[in-house]
C-alpha cells in the first residue's frame, strides 16, 4: 500500500529534499529538484519595444477609445512623457465594418448608390468613360449646370474636332459637384438592379457578422488582450489586492528575493 | 535595527513605489526578478511564445502598477494571476482557431540558439516537466506555478482563485501521480493538451 505524503513532505518533495523515513520518494524529489533547478536556470527574456519604452523610464499614457494616446498625461515624477500614436486604423476599419454590417438594408443600397454615383461622375468628369457613354455624361453636365463646354479653356490648346462636348480632363471642379445630383435618377435604375446584389450583401454582412463576434469573443475571452492596455476592469480587483492583508514575509520565496537584489 | 526580512520588505516598497511613479530603473528590477519566472512557466505550460506573452503580461503589470497594493508575495501572486489568465486566453483561442505553424527564423533549429534559448529548451526538455504536462489540467497548473513559478500555497490559491486547501489537496494528488510516473518508466509522459488542438 502506498503511503499518503502530507502537506511537510509534500514541501520538502517541492523542495527537492527526500523527506526523512521515505527513501521510496527519493527520485520524486530528485526529480522536482531537477525541474526547479531548470525553471531557476531561465534568464530575463529580450522584451518587446513597449516594455523597453517602459524599462526606460518611458511611461506610456493609457490608449483612449480613439486609439490615440493621452498626450497630457505625464508621469508622476514630472518627466516627460514618452508621445506615442499608435495605430488607430485597424480599430477604425474594425468599426467602420460594424458600422456597415449594422446598417439597414436601405441605408446600404443608399450607400451603394452613392458610391456608384461618385465613382460614375468622377470617371464622367475624367472623360474616362467610353465614347458614347462620355457624350451622354458631358450632354448632362450641360444640362444641369448650364454650362458650355469652352474649348479655349483648354490649357494646352487641345482642340477637339470631334463634337462639342468637353472631354478636357482639365475641366472645373465645379461641374463635378454639381452633376451628383442628376445622374442619381438615372442609376435608380441600376439600384433597383442592385437589390439583387444588396440582398446578396445582406447574407454577406450576416457572415461578415462573424468575424466581429468573433474578434468580440476574444476580446471576452483576453480579458486584457488588447496589449492588456486598454482594459483596466476587473481583473486587478481579483488579483492580489484582496489577498494582500496578511501575506507574511515568510511567503517570500528566497529566489525571489535574490533576484532582485 | 531591522530584521533582514524587514530590510527585503522596505526595498521592496522602495521599489514598487519608485515603479508606480514610472522610475526606469524599478521596472527594470520588477522585470529582472519576475520575468524568467513568468517565461518558465508559461513555456512549461505550453505557450507557444513564452517571451512574446511575457512582455504582454508586463505591459498589463506595468499598466495597473498604481492600483497595486502590497508586498512582495502579493506582487508575485499578482503578476502571475496576470500570467495565468493570459495563458488560459493563449490556450482557448488557440484551441478555438487550430493552430497555423509558420517558419519563424528565430524558431528554425539551424540557426545557433542563445543562453536565453537553452535554458527554456532544457527546461522544456526536462523529463519532469514533461511528466508535469502529462498530469490533469488543475493539478499541472498547481504544480508548474509551485516548482517553475516558485509560488507558495497561498500564492497559488490567489493565481488560481481556489482555496488554500483545494490547492493542497490538488498538489498532494499530482505528487502520488509523479510519484507513480516515475517509479513506472512505461508511463508515457506526453502532454494532456488542455488547449484543445
Amino acid at each position: 500500500m502506498v503511503k499518503r505524503i502530507d502537506d511537510t513532505e509534500a514541501e520538502q518533495l517541492l523542495a527537492g529534499m527526500t523527506p526523512a523515513g521515505r527513501p521510496e520518494l527519493r527520485d520524486l524529489a530528485g526529480a522536482l529538484g531537477s525541474a526547479r533547478a531548470a525553471a531557476q536556470s531561465v534568464t530575463a527574456p529580450q522584451p518587446s519595444a513597449l516594455v523597453m519604452a517602459r524599462l526606460e523610464g518611458q511611461s506610456l499614457p493609457p490608449v483612449s477609445n480613439s486609439g490615440e494616446v493621452d498626450v497630457t498625461s505625464s508621469s508622476a515624477d514630472g518627466r516627460a512623457t514618452l508621445v506615442v500614436r499608435r495605430p488607430a486604423f485597424s480599430g477604425g476599419v474594425r468599426s467602420m465594418m460594424e458600422w456597415i454590417s449594422g446598417v439597414s438594408l436601405t441605408s446600404k443600397i443608399a450607400i451603394g448608390m452613392g458610391v456608384v454615383v461618385f465613382g460614375v461622375a468622377g470617371v464622367g468628369a475624367a472623360g474616362a468613360l467610353p465614347g458614347p457613354a462620355q457624350s451622354a455624361f458631358d450632354t448632362i453636365v450641360s444640362t444641369v449646370t448650364g454650362s458650355e463646354p469652352e474649348v479655349d479653356d483648354d490649357p494646352a490648346g487641345y482642340v477637339d474636332d470631334e463634337s462639342d462636348v468637353d472631354d478636357d480632363p482639365a475641366r472645373p471642379d465645379e461641374d463635378e459637384v454639381e452633376v451628383d445630383d442628376d445622374p442619381a435618377p438615372q442609376v435608380e435604375d441600376e439600384s433597383e438592379d442592385d437589390d439583387d446584389p444588396a440582398r446578396h450583401d445582406e447574407d454577406e454582412s450576416d457572415v461578415d457578422d462573424d468575424p466581429a463576434p468573433h474578434v468580440e469573443d476574444e476580446s471576452d475571452v483576453d480579458d486584457d488582450s488588447a496589449p492588456g492596455v486598454e482594459d483596466d476592469e476587473g481583473e486587478v480587483d481579483d488579483d492580489p489586492a484582496p489577498q494582500v492583508e496578511d501575506e507574511s514575509d515568510v511567503d517570500d520565496d528566497p529566489a525571489t528575493v535574490t533576484e532582485e537584489d | 535595527m531591522t530584521a533582514p526580512g524587514d530590510a527585503g520588505a522596505e526595498a521592496f516598497a522602495s521599489v514598487l513605489a519608485a515603479a508606480q511613479a514610472g522610475a526606469g530603473w524599478a521596472c527594470t528590477r520588477l522585470w529582472n526578478s519576475h520575468a524568467p519566472a513568468v517565461s518558465a512557466f508559461l513555456a512549461a505550460r505550453g505557450s507557444r511564445e513564452p517571451d512574446d506573452l511575457t512582455s504582454e503580461v508586463f505591459l498589463v503589470v506595468f499598466d495597473r502598477l498604481g492600483d497595486f497594493r502590497g508586498d512582495a508575495a502579493a506582487f508575485r501572486s499578482f503578476v502571475f494571476s496576470i500570467a495565468y489568465r493570459r495563458l488560459v486566453d493563449e490556450l482557448r483561442v488557440r484551441g478555438r482557431r487550430g493552430e497555423s505553424v509558420e517558419l519563424i527564423a528565430e524558431e528554425d533549429p539551424r540557426r545557433a540558439s542563445s543562453a536565453e534559448e537553452d535554458a527554456l529548451e532544457r527546461l522544456a526538455n526536462e523529463r519532469t516537466v514533461a511528466l508535469l504536462r502529462s498530469l490533469p489540467p488543475d493539478q499541472r497548473d498547481v504544480m508548474v506555478l509551485r516548482v517553475v513559478a516558485d509560488l507558495t500555497v497561498e500564492q497559488v490559491a490567489v493565481v488560481l482563485g481556489k482555496r488554500e486547501g483545494a490547492v493542497k489537496a490538488l498538489q498532494r494528488r499530482a505528487l502520488v501521480q509523479l510519484r507513480k510516473k516515475i517509479s513506472d518508466p512505461r508511463t508515457p509522459a506526453g502532454p494532456a493538451d488542455d488547449s484543445g488542438e
